[in-house]
């Protein structure tokens, strides 16, 4: 009896000192962080503190401020906004630019390489090449272009300089850079699919169209799945391209919640403040991806 | 196999960690050789790598003072530009700040309150200090009335202008601060301007360079309508920032930008060099040499219009101070000692030719023949000596400044209603003052 259970503590021994390392490592660098700016978000706490000022306990002051405070929810309203674009359309295009290169073409690893290469590109780089691309007037690459083709009737806008068309700008070279990773996964997801079951619904007498509706789609349930959730929290964290073009702006049309947290956090320094925000769009994020995952689970047992 | 690669990762590792450590305990014993045997002192310097002519400039400095002396060492670290302020707050925070720090002159203040810098009144001897320009002063000098900071140069700020441009407008051009154009006269001037053809954007206000210009460079105009960003004695900026006078000088900026006098998406930095599609061009001394070498004696100095209460400039660059770590170690003399040879005549002379600001002492300014009355760069040197130059918010909060009324400069300019942006910056500008309390002390 005795010597059972010492086996079974020294088995639990090794188990926890097997983990040890990535349990340390999350303890120190998630779950630690994480309580910190949950007790931060209630107090003055700033990045120095400055000589005459101590840390003080706040209560909920720095909520009421957000609350008070029109950047939260405009910085809300643009994310969401960013997401309910960029998830469909990037999703979309994945699966279509998946199923083009699917096929056994001559030089088909050429397109997929080409497809797939703005992925590779840091998203710095990318935006500034665009931001180039996208020069305002009508000798603007982006604008000449548009203007070629519709035959002089497309009107040079001012992209990332006009509050209305910003936004937008910031959208388009976003799923230009991260489309080819999606695609990367619909096509292993493509060809994980059975050639059987192509096959046999041709023999069925299934069209090209109704097997993409009736064998395709189903199939892919669960890749979709997956990449509507990372695209998803991808667009939630929208701010690199912010900070290297717009800094939030024209007239907050680019402010996002993770571009208000870095600036009040680390211009302004209020980190407690900052960490307010930083929980409530925890929050936010986890409400959103319980939902998603509620409604995966129903799309499963259906 | 994959034994062997996993025994050469872990030897390289072993190696770098051993190299490593050996190379700072080396360092470590260097140091204590140098102290403990009583020849020579060491200084630590920091700064921000700037131009590499001026890199240059300061290798060379710190190399010749080393070998000609024999009780000092300067022990010099530079850092890249970017992030050299972050990483100045970190080590003052830490308590690793060198004994000579590198600072840009509106960083001074915030470091100047956490207590890192030590006041140099006291080694300041009164020659050096009545041959300097005033403007120095103005910007080295904290608001507990101490000075700080000592920059070997000033920046000059006024409108570099196309002669041959203004000449074809026929617009009087204006010989120094005294004869400056009156706001009627500009206006006058830039629409002559715009009726050229070529001249599709007659003021060229860099607003390519982003956001943070704007602190710097619309200040001087600011002043001339009367206002300015921060109320000298609350130092907040409520009544002033969203002041009458302050909101008159951005609702003119608005003016500017609805004749179509300026370009509110400029992207491009030549407009004015390059392009010659700008007649006037609101920018400081940095872009000499660029001006000189595309305009030839085409690019000349004009002032800033009067806009009713005066000519006014912008001033302020990076400089030195002394920190109170150097005290406390008992080497501040000795830092003295090294800041005092690189405010020497000839070395302001050196890092002034090196990257083109205007030089601190008016000895050496008596000197360069373009500085001399009817020069190339008198003007510079006519706003700087006069008291023209205008000091940007000396407080603890200038980077809040700087982001807020840059996001608001910047919205004015795409459109926005201007006092309600002024308003809203004034807002968050005193809450960040009053959350910190920096007013309190």
């Amino acid at each position: 009896m005795r010597t059972k259970t010492n086996k079974y503590l020294r088995q639990e021994m090794t188990a926890w000192f097997m983990s040890a390392p990535a349990l340390i490592i999350l303890l120190l660098f998630m779950i630690v962080p994480l309580l910190m700016s949950v007790y931060f978000s209630f107090t003055n706490r700033m990045l120095i503190m400055p000589p005459h000022l101590s840390t003080k306990f706040l209560g909920l002051e720095n909520y009421r401020r957000i609350l008070e405070q029109n950047d939260f929810f405009i910085a809300l309203m643009n994310t969401l906004k960013f997401a309910l674009v960029v998830v469909p359309v990037q999703t979309t295009l994945a699966l279509l630019l998946a199923l083009l290169i699917n096929s056994k073409l001559r030089f088909i690893y050429f397109f997929r390489t080409v497809f797939f290469s703005p992925v590779v590109i840091t998203m710095v780089v990318v935006s500034i090449i665009w931001s180039l691309l996208l020069a305002p007037g009508p000798e603007g690459f982006i604008n000449s272009f548009l203007s070629h083709i519709t035959f002089g009737a497309f009107e040079p806008k001012a992209w990332l300089f006009d509050k209305h068309s910003s936004l937008y700008a910031i959208m388009m070279f976003s799923i230009w850079q991260g489309v080819g990773f999606q695609m990367i996964i619909f096509l292993a997801g493509l060809q994980y699919i059975s050639k059987d079951l192509y096959e046999a619904s041709g023999l069925d007498g299934a069209s090209k169209i109704q097997q993409f509706f009736y064998v395709t789609l189903p199939q892919l349930r669960n890749t979709s799945v997956f990449i509507m959730i990372t695209t998803t929290i991808f667009a939630f964290k929208l701010f690199t391209q912010v900070l290297v073009l717009t800094n939030g702006g024209p007239q907050d049309s680019t402010l996002t919640l993770v571009y208000l947290l870095y600036s009040e956090g680390f211009t302004k320094m209020k980190i407690g403040y900052s960490s307010a925000i930083g929980v409530l769009f925890f929050l936010i994020v986890l409400l959103i991806s319980i939902v998603q995952m509620k409604l995966t689970k129903v799309n499963r047992e259906g | 196999m994959r034994k062997n690669v996993l025994m050469i990762l872990s030897l390289v590792l072993v190696f770098t960690l051993a190299a490593c450590g050996s190379s700072k305990n080396g360092e470590t014993a260097s140091k204590e050789a140098v102290q403990g045997s009583g020849k020579k002192v060491e200084v630590t310097m920091w700064r921000t790598i700037g131009s590499p002519e001026e890199d240059k400039y300061f290798n060379e400095l710190v190399d010749s003072f080393n070998k000609s002396q024999e009780k000092l060492v300067i022990k010099q670290t530079t850092f890249p530009g970017d992030t050299y302020h972050d990483q100045v707050h970190a080590a003052g925070l830490s308590k690793g700040l060198p004994d000579l720090l590198y600072l840009d002159g509106t960083e001074m203040s915030y470091m100047a309150y956490q207590g890192f810098l030590a006041p140099l009144d006291t080694y300041l001897p009164d020659d050096l200090k009545k041959d300097l320009l005033p403007s120095l002063i103005k910007q080295g000098t904290y608001s507990d009335g101490k000075l700080y900071l000592l920059g070997q140069f000033d920046s000059g700020l006024s409108f570099w202008a196309n002669k041959k441009m203004l000449e074809q407008a026929k617009v009087r051009i204006p010989k120094g601060i005294d004869d400056a154009w009156s706001k009627t006269e500009f206006d006058d001037a830039l629409a002559k301007l715009k009726a050229i053809p070529e001249i599709k954007f007659p003021l060229d206000l860099k607003i390519n360079y982003g956001a943070g210009y704007w602190i710097y460079s619309y200040l001087p105009w600011v002043a001339g309508f009367g206002g300015n960003y921060m109320n000298a004695d609350t130092k907040l900026s409520e009544g002033t920032l969203n002041g009458p006078q302050t909101v008159e000088a951005f609702q003119y900026l608005r003016t500017l930008i609805d004749k179509g006098y300026v370009n509110p998406t400029q992207t491009n930095d030549d407009d004015f060099f390059g392009k010659k599609v700008s007649a006037l061009s609101l920018v400081g001394h940095w872009m000499e040499p660029t001006h000189k070498k595309e305009l030839g004696d085409d690019a000349i100095l004009v002032p800033f219009p009067n806009f009713g209460k005066g000519v006014f400039t912008g001033i302020g660059s990076l400089g030195w101070t002394i920190t109170a770590s150097a005290k406390e170690k008992g080497v501040d003399q000795q830092a003295w000692e090294v800041l005092s040879h690189f405010m020497s005549p000839e070395n302001i002379k050196n890092v002034s030719a090196a990257n083109g600001a205007v030089p601190a002492r008016i000895s050496v300014l008596n000197e360069i023949p373009d500085y001399q009355e009817g020069g190339r760069l008198y003007l510079y040197r006519e706003q700087l000596e006069k008291g023209n130059g205008i000091v940007r918010p000396v407080t603890p909060a200038f980077s809040v400044f700087q982001k807020e009324i840059g996001q608001a400069a910047m919205d004015i300019v795409n459109g926005a209603d201007v006092k309600g942006m002024l308003d809203k910056a004034a807002k968050a500008i005193d809450q960040s003052i009053n959350d910190a309390g920096y007013n309190n002390k």
